[in-house]
């Protein structure tokens, strides 16, 4: 089996972005979670490490796709998708990714109330 | 132009209501896009997920006690005991696509209602909901009002039983 090379690989450069995405994604005041869907296809082998809720795919040669699933507040989505796409683009861009990445899609998986608030300590 | 047909049959009267038939032509012109389908990306939003917010916004209309009816609610109310059904979908069916949504319900009326006034409330709220949360035009919503609430439908309560032990 080959050796893996220093320095970025295509399959390195799929699962930063997936990583990436995710943590914007999750972090999109709106979002409650992240879903591998059904069927569970958003899922993303990271380093050993099964991330759901996100699948990266070659758009061509060092370009991904990446699509985002998750379950929101019902809050308006398209407005929604739109930002969870700036905060994921941003992400890339800081990490020097944003000419790998190509579309971003976003599936809404299902939509809940606000969690309930936790006991008081 | 709004439809309206009235059926009446051996069970409560049911009227029909079609939607305003909006233009459903494609909104693309050099290069624009739907809410859903950008130059940036996809949003797709599941069936499910429109369903739920149809059900929730039916809910939250005055005058409507209970969505589904009859056979589909005894159904309902066995699928929800063994944990594979949910209430908050029940007597709804929805038809989505990537840029517009037809909705199809049925309702039981509280009696006394104006049925007509709260199938207008219903459709609006609904068309509300669903366009403001998903984006998704809705082209239709069509209202069957299966059968009407009486207060004296429900179980009388049972007269308490003095206790037996202190």
């Amino acid at each position: 089996m080959p050796v893996s090379t220093p320095g970025p690989t295509p399959t390195t450069t799929r699962a930063e972005l997936a990583k990436l995405a995710a943590r914007a994604a999750a972090a999109t005041t709106g979002v409650v979670r992240l879903s591998a869907g059904t069927p569970p296809v958003h899922v993303t082998d990271v380093g050993g490490r099964r991330l759901e809720g996100v699948s990266a795919v070659a758009a061509e040669p060092g370009r991904y796709e990446v699509t985002v699933c998750l379950v929101a507040l019902p809050v308006a989505l398209p407005a929604l998708a739109e930002e969870i796409r700036e905060r994921v683009r941003e992400s890339a861009r800081i990490a020097g990714l944003g000419d790998a990445l190509g579309a971003i899609g976003v599936r809404v998986e299902d939509v809940v109330a606000a969690p309930p608030v936790g006991p008081a300590p | 132009m709004a439809e309206q047909r009235t059926e009446t049959g051996s069970d409560a009267a049911v009227e029909r209501y079609g939607g305003a038939g909006r233009d459903t032509a494609l909104t693309r012109r050099g290069g624009a896009t739907t809410p859903l389908d950008t130059e940036r990306g996809k949003t797709t939003i599941a069936e499910g997920v429109v369903t739920k917010v149809a059900g929730i916004a039916a809910r939250e209309v005055p005058g409507i006690y209970a969505l589904g009816g009859g056979a589909t609610r005894a159904f309902g109310a066995m699928t929800q005991r063994v944990g594979i059904g949910d209430e908050r979908t029940q007597g709804v069916s929805v038809e989505s696509g990537e840029r517009e949504a037809a909705v199809d319900l049925t309702v039981v009326i509280e009696y006394g209602e104006s049925i007509p006034q709260v199938s207008e409330l219903l459709r609006d709220n609904i068309t509300k909901r669903i366009e403001g949360i998903t984006g998704l035009q809705v082209t239709e919503v069509n209202i069957t009002v299966n059968d009407l609430h009486f207060p004296g439908d429900d179980e009388q309560p049972q007269q308490e039983e003095p206790r037996r032990v202190e």
